[in-house]
């Protein structure tokens, strides 16, 4: 079965819903090491076979994660600097993975996912290495924490 | 009154109670439940008057939570918080014994909305 993504903006609208702050998403020229160095979220079908990965920049992390559980912006300023997401922002940063799955279950035809928690890329690369060679790339960028932030989705 | 916060994110139970809060229910006694089972045992122990449910979750789900609340007797409010808001899931909760669902993302707002019409 094949999977339709949904267009930056529904997702941009989506996000700025869950974390009540703006957020103006532009599909990425270039590519990132985002997938090789953030945190990634696999998505499943009714079936538990993989769909797709959802994978943010560890700014990206900071900032979603961070907004949702409305944390202070220095601390979440120092996460993406370090690269490094505590507990804290992993299990935030995992249901805002979890609420990115309504645009897609919204898409007719699509396959119905949901979501396992969020953890490094690489952990998540070494259980389902097609994530380095997905069939399609949607890599959307945002200013975020004053720096470069991304958010990549990764279909099987 | 006593709410019953249901999901397996510690970081959703606390957006919830936050949610809640915003809402103009800040002034209740929240509890917590990682899933459906500790959630069951919970409702038999504390009688809740209102249980906010997240519909997947490991070990029970909110959906088997649900109907067996219901069978063993508990009459409160159950309303299902889920990024699952199809008409097909409604249906679903609704024969699972559910008063309402909130579909995900939601604001403070539709909450208050929400639990105005099911709890007053």
């Amino acid at each position: 079965m094949s999977t339709t993504l949904p267009k930056p903006a529904e997702i941009a609208k989506l996000l700025s819903s869950l974390l009540g702050s703006n957020i103006s998403l532009q599909p990425a020229a270039d590519r990132s090491s985002t997938c090789t160095d953030g945190f990634a979220s696999l998505c499943h079908d009714d079936n538990r076979a993989p769909v797709l990965a959802f994978v943010a920049n560890a700014r990206a992390g900071a900032y979603m994660g961070g907004k949702l559980m409305m944390l202070p912006e220095g601390r979440l300023e120092e996460a993406a600097a370090s690269g490094e997401l505590d507990e804290v922002l992993i299990e935030a940063l995992s249901e805002v993975f979890n609420n990115l799955t309504v645009p897609f279950n919204a898409i007719a035809d699509n396959p119905h996912i949901a979501s396992e928690p969020a953890e490094p890329v690489q952990a998540v690369a070494a259980r389902a290495p097609w994530i380095a060679k997905p069939s399609q790339v949607l890599e959307l960028k945002a200013d975020l924490l004053g720096g470069d932030g991304r958010l990549v989705v990764l279909v099987k | 009154m006593k709410i019953l916060v249901v999901d397996d994110s510690k970081a959703m139970r606390k957006i919830v109670i936050r949610t809640l809060r915003q809402a103009g229910f800040g002034d209740h006694d929240c509890i917590e439940a990682e899933n459906g089972a500790v959630a069951l045992d919970l409702i038999g122990k504390e009688n809740p008057q209102l249980v906010l449910c997240d519909w997947n979750m490991p070990e029970m789900n909110g959906e088997d939570c649900c109907k067996q609340a219901r069978s063993a007797g508990f009459t409160g409010v159950f309303g299902f918080i889920t990024t699952e808001g199809t008409p097909a899931m409604r249906q679903r909760a609704n024969e699972a014994g559910a008063n309402f669902l909130l579909a995900k993302p939601f604001t403070a707002e539709e909450l208050e909305r929400v639990l105005n019409v099911h709890v007053g």
